[in-house]
């Protein structure tokens, strides 16, 4: 099973890589590391690979402590926390999908309910175009990365403070720490090694974002929501260049692994 | 140190994981070769030698009938009127040929193609194909005269010159079209006349028309003008500008070189961030083909736009609207617009290419083809038909109204070339991205096509490269 679903694909794409492939004739032409090389040189490669960066990198810095501080909240005893709790994973239990259509109602210039409460409140004279616009397209797209895999992240560091012995913190209390000091010298500390496993799954599942981008951008306005991953598909399927396509999967895959050892390698260091 | 009753467990399991895997491998390895294997053709008749001559018979009995044949063929969705019984059923009933209808959307059907095309397998008899991607897949498709078929020649003289492109490779036929569209400027009757407007037949006219109804209506939240710019569709919008500019994509040349930093080119890109920044709707930029400002023509959130002439029969039968359409008003011509031809063709791995090329012929004879813009409702998009002499049918002298449907045939007597050529999707997709960028304010008009010629310039080489150029263009044969 492992062999045909896994290791053949693997193989067989890694040897595309080596070859100028096109879906039009099938025919297989050696050129090396030329398609490698061809990568440095391609626009649209390089803007879909700083995009990937900005994009990946926006959702770990924001993600991370927003989830963080949900997770403080969620923690904490109020009413209705249990329901709170349980509604918070519905964003993650959505299909992707279904999450970017929702949102492409949601935001929509024309007949979207965020426009219409900007434009209702007189915050903006005119409607905003979330996913015309090549300043707004990218970052609307990590907003709604944001609320898809935020709730997870909360409910595993949820788990992780509700590991955190109660004496500790009980201490640092009786010690006259306030509630800033008590984060960054108790919880914080204990939440590290959540953090490193956090990131790691943050930043990768970012980096391999397609869903909501041939959903509802098409990798638009201009080029400005190319990822690498849509990138590929694109350049595989669209313009029929499977040699390269398989390229550009490959060096996503290498930087997914490069980036999780690196975070683990500055974890073992600390 | 594992005791003996242990050290058998583990052999055990050790031999029933990878006997396992063994079977697994087997089983993929021997449906791969099956797959692989070629088609298998019609059964052959066998014969026995007969030991003594059978008696002559007094009647003779009628030939037992063919076999049924049932053909795969692929349609997309905005065509699927051709799919339907109505259509199917009498040609099962003249040719006992059933046929399969497999429907896709437009948007999937090029991706779902390139899978199925290199997967070697047998899907289709018939298949879908427009212009372009009848060049991107030539590979996969049979030519006709290989195959001992021939393109009716009532046919060949009657059809309208564009929709040659969508079955042929530099004149070499793989299929039959089935299918045209032309793109006209549509007008709100009674928005015209509450504004005291006539229908704009230049340039100038339209852009006077558009600010007479932005002061007329503009209060009202409804614009002049609407048209789908998301990227996508937005290409056939622009052929529509550039031409009316008096302009053109490729220069006549054998390498068909692209030419969209010509100044026709960016003229026609500097008219579009003018109507767009002035006269439509900002959420057109995220507005994909017909689909949304057709629905603001139909509601009246629009008061003109330009698209297919689907949206007059739509806005017509289900929205009691009553429109004028015209020739999309050109700046340096009189007019041009944006077009799409499309067919069916053979692939290589069809079983019954005959009786695909059956069903062809069909949709392209006379009755269908003037059926199509019949059939349109609310189910049916419609197509439009590609033989010259069904605009004149005197069946579809009054549809919509009267002189309706000799507009299009008039429309199409204008430039509507689509470039169709190999590399015709990344070209698109590269100038589509670079129009959203002016569009947008990102870059100038200027700024985006040059960055759009310099991004194709290696594309182009690389496809006269392989196909050596000389793609061809109706219109350099065409009267103008």
């Amino acid at each position: 099973m492992i062999a045909v679903f896994i290791v053949f694909p693997l193989v067989y794409s890694l040897y595309l890589t080596f070859n100028s492939f096109s879906l039009r004739d099938l025919v297989p032409t050696f050129v090396g590391l030329g398609n490698y090389f061809k990568t440095a040189q391609d626009k649209l490669f390089i803007a879909a690979l700083t995009q990937t960066t900005y994009f990946t990198l926006l959702t770990m810095l924001t993600g991370i402590p927003l989830a963080i501080g949900l997770a403080l909240v969620l923690n904490e005893d109020f009413p209705g926390r249990t329901l709170a709790r349980v509604c918070l994973l519905i964003p993650w239990a959505m299909p992707p999908i279904t999450v970017a259509i929702m949102f492409s109602y949601i935001l929509n210039t024309s007949f979207g309910v965020v426009n219409f409460l900007l434009r209702s409140l007189g915050l903006t004279a005119t409607s905003i175009t979330f996913f015309g616009d090549p300043n707004l397209a990218l970052n609307s797209l990590v907003l709604i990365n944001l609320w898809k895999i935020t709730p997870l992240y909360a409910i595993i560091f949820l788990s992780a403070l509700q590991n955190i012995p109660s004496e500790v913190v009980e201490s640092a209390k009786v010690y006259g720490a306030n509630a800033v000091r008590r984060f960054t010298t108790v919880t914080l500390p204990y939440l590290r090694p959540t953090v490193v496993v956090i990131a790691i799954l943050s930043g990768l599942l970012s980096l391999q974002v397609f869903d909501i981008i041939i959903s509802i951008t098409n990798g638009g306005p201009g080029f400005k929501t190319y990822m690498l991953y849509f990138y590929a598909y694109k350049v595989t399927f669209d313009w029929l260049d499977a040699g390269y396509g398989a390229t550009v999967s490959y060096i996503v895959t290498a930087i997914s692994v490069i980036f999780a050892l690196l975070i683990l390698r500055y974890r073992r260091t600390r | 140190m594992k005791n003996l009753s242990e050290q058998k467990g583990t052999d055990r399991r050790r031999f029933l994981k990878y006997g396992a895997g063994v079977v697994v491998v087997a089983a993929a390895a021997a449906a791969g070769y099956y797959a692989l294997q070629p088609a298998p053709g019609p059964p052959t008749p066998t014969t026995t030698a007969a030991t003594t001559l059978p008696p002559t018979p007094t009647t003779t009995a009628p030939p037992p009938p063919p076999a049924p044949v049932t053909i795969n063929a692929y349609y997309p969705a905005h065509n699927n009127w051709l799919a339907s019984d109505a259509v199917l059923n009498p040609f099962t009933q003249k040719t006992g040929i059933k046929v399969n209808a497999i429907v896709d959307s437009f948007f999937v059907i090029h991706d779902k193609l390139a899978s199925t095309f290199a997967s070697g397998v047998y899907a289709y008899d018939a298949c879908y194909a427009w212009g372009a991607w009848m060049s991107e897949f030539l590979e996969f498709f049979q030519p006709l005269d290989a195959l001992g078929l021939e393109v009716p020649s009532d046919l060949k003289d009657d059809l309208i010159p564009w929709t040659r492109i969508a079955p042929t490779f530099k004149g070499r036929w793989y299929g039959l079209p089935n299918a045209f569209w032309v793109m006209l400027l549509h007008t709100n009757k009674k928005m015209f006349d509450e504004a005291g407007l006539e229908v704009p037949t230049s340039w100038d006219k339209f852009l006077e028309t558009c600010e007479a109804l932005k002061k007329k209506f503009g209060r009202d939240g409804v614009y002049p003008f609407a048209a789908g710019f998301q990227q996508g569709y937005l290409f056939p919008h622009y052929c529509a500008f550039l031409h009316g500019n008096g302009g053109s994509l490729w220069a006549n040349d054998a390498k068909r070189t692209v030419t969209c930093d010509s100044k026709e080119a960016i003229a026609a890109v500097e008219d579009m961030i003018t109507l767009y920044d002035n006269y439509m709707d900002p959420g057109a930029i995220e507005w994909i083909a017909g689909v949304q400002s057709g629905k603001a023509f139909y509601t009246e959130k629009a008061a003109m736009t330009l698209y297919y002439p689907w949206h007059s029969i739509v806005a017509t039968k289900y929205y009691n609207l009553t429109t004028v359409a015209a020739l999309w008003p050109g700046k340096k011509t009189r007019s041009g617009s944006g077009s799409a031809a499309e067919a069916m063709a053979i692939p290589k791995t069809a079983k019954y290419p005959k009786e695909a090329f059956e069903l062809m012929k069909y949709n392209a004879s006379a009755d269908i083809d003037v059926g199509k813009p019949l059939a349109a409702d609310d189910k049916y998009e419609s197509t439009w038909p590609i033989r010259k002499s069904s605009y004149d049918d005197p069946r579809l002298a009054n549809l919509v109204y009267p002189g309706f449907v000799k507009l299009v045939r008039e429309q199409a007597s204008y430039r509507c070339t689509r470039y169709e050529r190999p590399a015709y999707q990344k070209i698109n997709d590269i100038i589509e991205a670079e129009i959203v960028n002016a569009l947008k304010k990102v870059k100038t008009a200027e700024g985006a096509m040059k960055d759009a010629a310099d991004l194709i310039k290696p594309i182009v080489d690389d496809e006269y490269a392989k196909y050596g150029g000389g793609y061809e263009d109706p219109w350099d044969t065409m009267p103008h």
